[in-house]
């Protein structure tokens, strides 16, 4: 291309982009910058701020809500990401072929996540009850266990919530690839075909390369995503039993809205600040090879 | 492929997506417009609104008395007229009240009708709000840093309430309460919303914070006909009863999990009180770690490995205990404010005739405690109708409307005022009684959640750690010991309360 | 058609009975909670609670539809589909023109802005709600839907032009330099070529920024006034008020709240994807 014309484009780029930028510059740059700010002041809801350099990261590192929420975030990502991210990917193949009931299959797909969250989670709670809910009375009922299992006790509690969240999310996901998968041209399944491929190379030398971008770019924003999730912790746990389920969202909201120290829950966010920056760094990176 | 027809298509969809783009961001546009004018201040407001209002006063007065001049106290009604127009010509806000939803349709209905009669009789706008619970708390957050609080708020979360009177936003209201009557008002509710000598709070609506309900059939057959009065004798019932329950049924419905937040923390520190400890000092001391409290945890334990309380209370959110009470899965059960009884008398008559509270047995010290909460109006001390505010507020407290009130929500809540629990109405129903006398009686003592520290913002975080319920779960599902438990709970205490009171 | 498209068409019986197997067991598991909270929502109080629940209700009541028709649904879902709309039309539109640019345009600052995104993208929005609450008040947009608006498209923009911009890299692209070359100019062809072919995913990211509005409480709360501004999540929360879960009331209520974001799905659906993609064979 001549130089003018890049620069024509440029400009298109930059039109393009305007309205995007004003949204974030207006509503979340500053205030995302004025929660860094905080993060190094004493900041009480209702109370002029203060600065005290890193006193709010001495007192978050003592602080044993804090201390377990680091591990229980870490573990919640991860493998509630995978699992997610692998059903969706698994959904996807099936749903797209031609199947007798396929439209059911897809809208029905949806439900999870359409379900509004408090009755969802709630109702979850109410099914994983230990004596009254209803997969206890299933499970005891088969024989498969002796006794009613503490679903949301101290060991099972962060594996339950995994799967609930799973099942929200997850047909947002399959959505995606679905998307993904039907972007890809049939001709090269058809020529595949005709040269004698069979499933699986075809799946290996067409359906991967094709995928793996998208993949790798939805394991990287569900990672985000995941981080912030909290109305399921909350509903279910409340970020218990003796912190077995806080994870940074939860911790940073009882800090902020129960103990007004919005100084501290900044604080929380910034801590994770440089583990999400690198995760950025990594989906440009990926996003930026094709 | 069939390149016309795709592109045919094309043409088709792109034309669409044009027309529903420029729909989209008219759309967007008009909002915008529609928005801005829709919130342009209101208009300036001109009139001076004046009402003649009755007050009691207060007045020595000198008569004579069988031919001797004495001095007499008594109360004359006044009239004045009283100015209810904001402070400053010029306002920006209409006069608002925000409120705490109502539980019961017929309560919200009251509340309506007088907001809208005293507008009325007074001439005055009154923009009054309902808020669900939790909303109302997340609202005032916002609303306190950005300066916006309404001019009063009757809320039902004190702990979020007490960081807005520590930094000097809510209005002292001792004058009302005077005008109100103080001897009227049932002893140690006013502590409750009392610190420093200053009382920032209106209490409307009162209630215990853990009382203990039982099922009188079931003390009955294990032969208490009268309730146990002492902890032995509560134990030793809960042990028989338990004895006797078909299965996945127990004797003590008691919280003991983070979940139920309030349940658990005020039903713990209940049963530490009885056993002669308390948690903080009146200077803001913490005290937890003694042997009464160790005593206290114990005992909480014992009963839980005698499988009287049921092991699902580890996880109860602050509905199962309600709910399992209800479906007759528990034989007592503690619970802060009447709605457990208040439901069963609306839906479970059968239930709500077995069904008593009793006083909470005596411990060790020979004595029992009542822990008082209430509900109650907040006035925004930056508000620019002070006088409007407290005849709005004074007018919630008018006998008849009052009384109405009172037994729409009964027993859920109870008035203020003793001669008002002492009417037929609770007198001649056994199971309101039994709640209202509690309050009546001065042989129980009455304190407030936080003993005697008072409820402070550094005791509300105590609440928020779910630190209490923390050293039960330690014992009873961690193998702890007491000891070791109280010693932690008691250090992350020290810890939060080294931070406001250094 | 030629033979080996034949063959490619027929399907092994193992596979589809695999196929079957494993969507039936996904569908239970994703909607027996839905079938639940309906099925609970019908069922007379008694029956709700108990330690023996039904899985098939005995007796069949419509009285909590009644009272939540009576409660202000209806305000409350004109409220919730006016934000929901509005915010899934914006984001849409500026999603599709910038991860169009961030996808094939090449411009200075590129990169910055693609990192900054997903660091404003990053952060649990909870927090920022009370900075977001102090702009809305010095705009004067308080106790109006616009401010929740405004604030449901901020959150949702990183996520949908993100993944919109990562879809659209995995399309060809020769079309789009051939349109190029042929004089078209980028808005033709982000109107003629792209928006056929990334439909599916167009679709999906209009449906994520209209549930993610569809489902928010924290900011409706926190930026509306009044009880006739409410939306759906804020009425069914309402209903825990008091101590014990109403259960019947507020899962007929969230029953009647699912519906209209399936109905969406279906428009969305019926309109935009049939037809334009190809339901062929694909592993």
């Amino acid at each position: 291309m001549s130089k003018q014309s890049l620069q024509k484009e440029a400009i298109i780029g930059y039109i393009f982009i305007t309205p995007l930028v004003f949204f974030i510059l207006m509503f979340v740059a500053y205030p995302l910058l004025t929660l860094i700010y905080l993060s190094f002041n004493e900041k009480f809801i209702g109370s002029p701020e203060k600065f005290v350099g890193l006193d709010n990261f001495y007192q978050l590192f003592k602080e044993p809500a804090y201390i377990a929420s680091v591990r229980n975030t870490i573990i919640f990502i991860i493998a509630d990401v995978t699992i997610k991210l692998s059903i969706a990917f698994g959904l996807a193949l099936v749903l797209n072929r031609n199947f007798r009931g396929r439209s059911i299959a897809r809208a029905s797909l949806l439900v999870p996540w359409l379900t509004p969250i408090v009755p969802a989670v709630l109702t979850w709670h109410w099914i994983l009850h230990r004596d009254f809910g209803i997969l206890n009375k299933i499970l005891l009922a088969a024989g498969i266990i002796n006794a009613p299992i503490e679903w949301l006790g101290k060991d099972l509690a962060l594996t339950m919530i995994i799967i609930v969240h799973v099942w929200k999310y997850f047909p947002f996901f399959t959505l995606i690839f679905l998307a993904g998968l039907q972007a890809i041209p049939t001709e090269l399944y058809e020529v595949a075909e005709i040269d004698g491929a069979d499933r699986l190379r075809k799946f290996r030398y067409i359906t991967i390369p094709y995928m793996k971008n998208l993949f790798k770019t939805m394991y990287l924003l569900s990672t985000v995503w995941t981080m912030a999730e909290f109305v399921i912790i909350w509903l279910l746990t409340r970020g218990g039993p003796l912190y077995a389920t806080h994870v940074f969202s939860t911790v940073a909201y009882v800090f902020g809205f129960y103990f007004y120290n919005l100084g501290l829950a900044a604080a929380v966010f910034t801590t994770a600040l440089p583990v999400t920056l690198f995760l950025i760094f990594l989906v440009t990176k990926y996003m930026r090879g094709s | 492929m069939n390149l016309d027809k795709r592109f045919s298509r094309r043409r088709a969809l792109s034309t669409v997506a044009k027309v529903a783009i420029g729909a989209g961001v008219a759309v967007a546009a008009a909002g915008g417009v529609a928005a801005y004018f829709a919130t342009r201040p209101p208009q300036v407001i001109e009139k001076v609104v004046t009402s003649v209002v009755e007050r009691p006063v207060e007045r020595t007065v000198v008569t004579t008395v069988a031919g001797v001049p004495t001095t007499v106290l008594t109360t004359v009604k006044e009239t004045e007229t009283v100015v209810l127009s904001p402070t400053t010509p010029t306002v920006k806000k209409p006069f608002e009240v925000w409120w705490s939803m109502p539980i019961f349709d017929k309560e919200k209905e009251l509340i309506t009708k007088l907001s809208d009669e005293f507008a009325k009789k007074h001439g005055v706008e009154v923009k009054l709000t309902f808020f669900p619970h939790h909303e109302l708390d997340l609202k005032m957050l916002p609303s306190l840093e950005a300066g916006t609080l309404p001019d009063v708020i009757w809320q039902v979360h004190q702990n979020y309430m007490t960081p807005l009177f520590e930094r000097g936003a809510l209005m002292d209201v001792s004058d009302i309460i005077n005008e109100l009557g103080r001897d009227r008002i049932v002893k140690g509710v006013l502590d409750v919303v009392t610190m420093k000598g200053i009382t920032y709070c209106i209490p409307h609506y009162m209630y215990a914070m853990s009382y203990l309900h039982y099922r009188k059939d079931l003390f009955a057959e294990v032969g208490y006909t009268k309730p146990p009065e002492t902890i032995e004798e509560f134990e030793d019932a809960l042990i028989k009863i338990q004895k006797r329950l078909p299965e996945k049924t127990w004797a003590f419905g008691l919280s003991v999990g983070e979940a139920a937040q309030y349940d658990a923390h005020l039903a713990i520190e209940q049963i530490i009180w009885v056993f002669g400890g308390r948690a903080i000092d009146e200077n803001q001391k913490v005290v937890l770690n003694s042997s009464e409290t160790i005593k206290a945890v114990e005992w909480i334990a014992k009963m839980w490995k005698q499988g009287t309380i049921p092991p699902a209370s580890a996880s109860w959110t602050a509905w199962d205990n309600n709910d399992y009470y209800q479906t007759e899965k528990i034989a007592t059960v503690m619970n802060p404010t009447g709605s457990i009884m208040a439901w069963c008398r609306a839906n479970k008559p059968d239930l709500y005739k077995k069904s008593g509270t009793m006083r909470w047995p005596k411990g060790p010290e020979g004595k029992t405690y009542l822990s008082v909460g209430q509900y109650g109006f907040y006035i925004n001390k930056a508000t620019e109708y002070p006088d409007l505010a407290k005849e709005f507020v004074k007018s919630f407290y008018e006998k008849e409307f009052y009384f109405e009130l009172a037994k729409t929500t009964a027993p859920y809540f109870f008035p203020i005022f003793s001669d008002m629990l002492e009417d037929p109405f609770y007198k001649g129903e056994e199971q309101l009684w039994e709640m209202a006398s509690q309050f009546l009686d001065p042989t129980i003592e009455k304190r407030t959640t936080g003993y005697a520290g008072g409820y402070t913002a550094a005791w509300g975080e105590t609440l928020t750690m779910n630190i209490l319920p923390h050293m039960i779960l330690r014992v009873v599902l961690g193998d702890w010991t007491a000891e070791a438990a109280v010693k932690e709970a008691h250090s992350r205490m020290d810890t939060i309360y080294k931070r406001y009171y250094p | 058609m030629s033979v080996s498209t034949k063959k490619y068409k027929i399907l092994r019986v193992s596979d589809k009975i695999l196929m079957y197997v494993i969507l039936i067991f996904v569908a239970t598991i994703t909607i027996f909670p839905f079938y639940w909270m309906i099925v609970t929502s019908i069922k007379p109080f008694d029956e709700i609670y108990t330690d023996n629940p039904s899985i098939i209700p005995k007796n069949v009541t419509f009285e909590n539809y009644n009272f939540v028709i009576s409660y202000g649904y209806l305000n409350q879902l004109k409220n919730s589909v006016i934000i929901s709309l509005t915010t899934a039309a914006l984001n849409t539109i500026i999603s599709l023109f910038g991860a169009y640019a961030v996808a094939r345009i090449k411009f200075l600052g590129k990169n910055v802005l693609t990192r900054s995104i997903l660091a404003t993208y990053a952060m649990p929005y909870t927090l920022l709600v009370i900075p977001f609450f102090a702009i809305m008040l010095s705009l004067r947009l308080t106790n109006n839907l616009f401010s929740v608006i405004l604030a449901m498209t901020t959150f949702t923009l990183p996520f949908t032009v993100l993944t919109l911009a990562s879809y659209l890299q995995s399309i060809p692209i020769e079309v789009e330099e051939q349109a190029l070359i042929d004089g078209c100019g980028r808005v033709d062809i982000l109107f003629r070529i792209i928006l056929p072919l990334a439909a599916p995913a167009i679709v999906a990211i209009s449906m994520y920024s209209f549930v993610f509005s569809w489902n928010e409480y924290l900011y409706v709360v926190v930026l509306v006034g009044s009880e006739d501004l409410f939306t759906l999540p804020v009425g069914i929360a309402s209903l825990l008020t008091s101590d014990i879960i109403p259960w019947g009331k507020m899962l007929a209520m969230s029953v009647l709240y699912a519906i209209p974001g399936m109905a969406f799905f279906a428009f969305l659906q019926k309109y935009l994807i049939a037809g334009l993609t190809k339901g062929a064979l694909k592993y």
